[in-house]
């Protein structure tokens, strides 16, 4: 996989929902602190995870997260 | 610093329990022979007080239990238990090899391993929360 970027556009996904951190955290299930490392591209969530986070914001997977080749 | 008890609990118990781990170890060696035989009852109360208190704040606060188990957590959790491992498995080849050439006693090196089998996941799932990589 080297070579391919992770391109994460959760934060302002986020912002425009009006929530914060800790309110999407607690939405769907995982800590604060999981929420920042996803958005600092630190920590890559599961498929679940990720499908958790789109749903809850109402956009797709794809419009979260994208391969930057 | 994070508000769910069930993380304050995992972070306190786990630092409890290295403090009074190397405070033992420390006082062992600072003492040899007079070291006080309380330390593993010590070591033990904190340990089984971490537990429980674990265990009450999980049954208490399931939400944030699941919020304290997600999957990034669980990961530095793995990564720990792995990393335990591996410490316990370098000492004891380590202690292994100066029993063989007879420059430890051993059962000195049966009592130098407990703590590194005791502490070594705790300080790398510290270390994780200090990296921002747990809570």
């Amino acid at each position: 996989m080297t070579g391919v970027r992770l391109v994460v556009a959760l934060r302002a996904h986020r912002s425009a929902a009006g929530l914060t951190q800790a309110d999407l955290a607690d939405a769907v299930g995982v800590s604060r602190k999981t929420i920042n490392t996803i958005e600092n591209g630190i920590f890559v969530p599961s498929t679940i995870l990720a499908l958790r986070l789109a749903r809850h914001l109402g956009v797709s997977v794809h419009e979260l997260f994208a391969l930057l080749d | 610093m994070t508000r769910n008890p069930v993380n304050l609990i995992r972070l306190f118990g786990n630092a409890a329990l290295v403090l009074v781990v190397s405070a033992a170890m420390a006082a062992a060696l600072l003492h040899r022979q007079d070291v006080w035989t309380g330390w593993p009852w010590l070591i033990g109360a904190v340990a089984l007080g971490y537990a429980a208190l674990s265990v009450w704040a999980h049954l208490r606060y399931p939400r944030a239990a699941e919020a304290a188990w997600d999957e990034q957590n669980a990961v530095a959790h793995q990564a720990s238990l792995a990393f335990g491992y591996w410490a316990v498995m370098a000492v004891f080849l380590g202690l292994f090899g100066l029993v063989l050439a007879g420059l430890t006693d051993p059962a000195a090196a049966f009592f130098l391993i407990a703590p590194v089998l005791a502490i070594a996941p705790s300080l790398h799932f510290l270390w994780s929360v200090l990296r921002g990589r747990a809570e």
